[in-house]
């Protein structure tokens, strides 16, 4: 057996001793195991030289990658939250911090330090993240202040309700919604909904079970609903059946062979969702007032607060979600330097070669 | 508009189909032209792409990368710019874009929703439009790499060429030509998961939630990873290194077409471009 062999044998085995530690850590409820072995590895000796070569650096990403693929096939194993996949997470990092000790010159670069450097702060940052992120569920009505929040436990709502520093106020909430928009509903014989949605603009089209149906053009139409009554301005809609004119006034079925056609409006989905909050300390005095929609969170004392729920049924309620991770801004440095690390690496080779491009 | 987008890729896929013909005829100064031809093509088929995104977004007042057909003729576009900076002077690499890029106009009309599209909530930020353009100037690059892999197995070794049309050197090194591809998408496949990664912080309150789209770009991640050490330390032969920048590949197209079929896909997300 050559060393290269033997060296990817060893690192296997690494790998499968550091996921049976995180086995045991998640069963007998002790993520310390994984520190002490961690500490084992690193220590001076023949394991901190297999974890610095480069047969250990790639038998880590083959491992993860083929993890990764087979926990996203089945998320009913629990593989993202276990700690034995975390503790194959922090072999990379390991690794990498090892590399970066022992195998580092000064040939290497500076893209070689930062790249390197920066998976294991992340992976820090992330540890920070499992060990100490609070998330949970301020729920409030318009008017109402609370400071008590429903913990949330792996996206999930616990019955567990804790007291935040301060208190939290909707002034406000406010959903607006997309313009109605007028549609062409294709019905099949003896089906519930509809077969297909064509929008009522020109050119529009559709097939339904081989029968082409195209929309042509919106039509205001006199319509006359009972003998001397004077007409009625209706929707009307032009359209193609397989080629053959035909019409469809509003809210009135029409039905041609195996296929009925309506005309009606289909209500707008939600465009935007605005709560207007204000923070109060624990004395009641107003700290800061601002209006919170998906994308843009309210950001105060570590806490991020979220636009995240509403009541199509009671329009006063808004849903807040709150996360405080204390490892973010660990997290975020290292995701920097990452970038940073790779697009220098791409100059780097730019200038000592004759060019990234061909 | 799609017509004239259809139709310029085709034009400029016969001009470099006919480009590498006399190309390996040794016929220099024709297949030339030919390859001028056809990159003028490919720029009148940019053009048509941008004002058909143009248009959409002046239209709905939203960025045209909702739907799996904008996104397409998103993909056609920075499939030609990344020609147009790194393979211009290939006619092979000329004619693979070209068919490529009909391939995906051709799968993207299939996919034709009609009609403008609303954009949920989530999706308005003013992180889409990077995260998406980054990625995808990474897709196409990484596309490029792909197709470089797979003319190493039918040109194996460095070796003097008929023309200079064909690959737009005498010599050709493949391995080296995919690594410098490769290190380019990588750096935008890096860039595209940090900026998601943000914009997660900002509409979902994590930077990661081990989704299955953010699993897949992690693996893809990996895999390119897994190819930049073998490459840089020369621990594998270019024959090796090929096949994994195939796999990574494999693994980009997963990510973006593949992932919405995996039955964990259903409450995922990012299934925003599925129906």
């Amino acid at each position: 057996m050559t060393d290269t062999q033997k060296h990817y044998l060893m690192s296997l085995g690494v790998a499968a001793a550091t996921a049976a530690v995180g086995a045991v850590g998640d069963a007998v409820g002790a993520p310390w195991l994984l520190a002490i072995l961690a500490a084992v590895l690193a220590a001076p000796g023949p394991t901190r030289k297999l974890l610095t070569t480069f047969e250990f650096a790639t038998t880590v990403l083959v491992v993860l990658t083929v993890c990764t693929a087979v926990g996203t096939l089945d998320y009913a194993l629990g593989m993202f939250g276990a700690l034995w996949f975390r503790g194959l997470m922090g072999l990379m990092g390991l690794s990498s911090l090892l590399c970066l000790l022992f195998r580092y010159s000064s040939g290497k670069g500076i893209p070689y330090v930062l790249i390197h450097l920066s998976i294991l702060v992340i992976l820090v940052g992330s540890a920070m993240k499992d060990q100490l992120k609070e998330t949970g569920m301020v729920h409030l009505r318009q008017g109402e202040a609370t400071n008590q929040m429903q913990v949330l436990n792996d996206g999930e709502l616990t019955n567990e309700v804790i007291r935040l520093p301060f208190s939290v106020r909707l002034d406000r909430f406010k959903v607006e919604f997309y313009d109605t928009d007028l549609k062409l509903y294709v019905f099949r014989h003896q089906e519930d909904g509809p077969a297909a949605e064509i929008p009522a603009t020109e050119g529009a089209k559709d097939t339904i079970d081989g029968v082409t149906v195209e929309f042509v053009a919106l039509q205001d139409h006199p319509y006359v609903p009972t003998p001397g009554h004077p007409p009625i301005q209706v929707k009307m809609a032009r359209i193609l059946v397989d080629g053959k004119a035909g019409l469809v006034l509003m809210g009135r079925p029409v039905v041609d062979g195996k296929l009925a056609f309506v005309l009606d409006e289909k209500s707008g989905e939600p465009k935007s969702y605005q709560s207007t909050l204000t923070i109060l300390d624990e004395k009641g005095d107003e700290l800061t007032t601002r209006s919170v929609v998906v994308n843009d969170p309210l950001i105060h004392g570590g806490w991020w607060l979220y636009q995240s729920n509403w009541d199509p049924r009671d329009l006063s309620y808004s849903g807040i979600l709150m996360v405080n991770d204390p490892g973010l801004y660990v997290s975020v440095a290292g995701l920097v330097m990452l970038v940073a690390g790779t697009l220098a690496k791409m100059r780097f080779r730019k200038r000592t070669k004759e060019g990234v491009l061909p | 508009m799609y017509n004239v987008l259809f139709g310029s890729y085709s034009v400029a896929a016969h001009l470099f189909g006919l480009g590498v013909i006399l190309a390996l005829k040794k016929r220099e100064l024709p297949a030339a032209a030919l390859r001028y031809a056809g990159i003028a093509a490919v720029v009148v088929g940019l053009g048509a792409a941008l004002y058909m995104m143009v248009d959409a977004w002046t239209e709905t007042g939203q960025p045209p990368f909702k739907t799996l057909y904008q996104s397409l003729i998103f993909f056609s576009a920075t499939t030609a710019v990344v020609f147009l900076f790194t393979g211009f002077r290939s006619s092979v690499m000329g004619l693979l874009t070209a068919l490529f890029v009909l391939a995906t106009l051709a799968y993207g009309y299939m996919k034709k929703d009609a009609g403008a599209v609303q954009l949920p909530p989530a999706l308005q930020s003013a992180w889409f439009i990077p995260h998406v353009v980054v990625y995808f100037l990474g897709y196409s690059a990484l596309f490029v790499s792909f197709v470089a892999s797979i003319l190493y197995f039918i040109f194996p070794r460095e070796r003097d060429l008929p023309s200079v049309q064909l690959f737009g050197t005498k010599r050709l090194d493949l391995d080296q030509f995919t690594y410098r591809i490769v290190l380019f998408g990588y750096g935008m496949l890096s860039a595209g998961l940090i900026l998601g990664a943000l914009w997660a912080k900002f509409a979902w309150g994590d930077w990661w939630s081990w989704d299955p789209k953010e699993n897949w770009a992690l693996i893809t991640w990996l895999v390119y990873t897994a190819y930049l050490h073998f490459r840089l330390t020369r621990r594998l032969g270019p024959r090796g290194l090929a096949w994994l920048s195939i796999i990574g590949f494999l693994a980009v197209m997963f990510t973006y077409l593949g992932v919405n079929y995996l039955p964990s896909a259903q409450q995922a997300l990012h299934s925003y471009s599925m129906q």
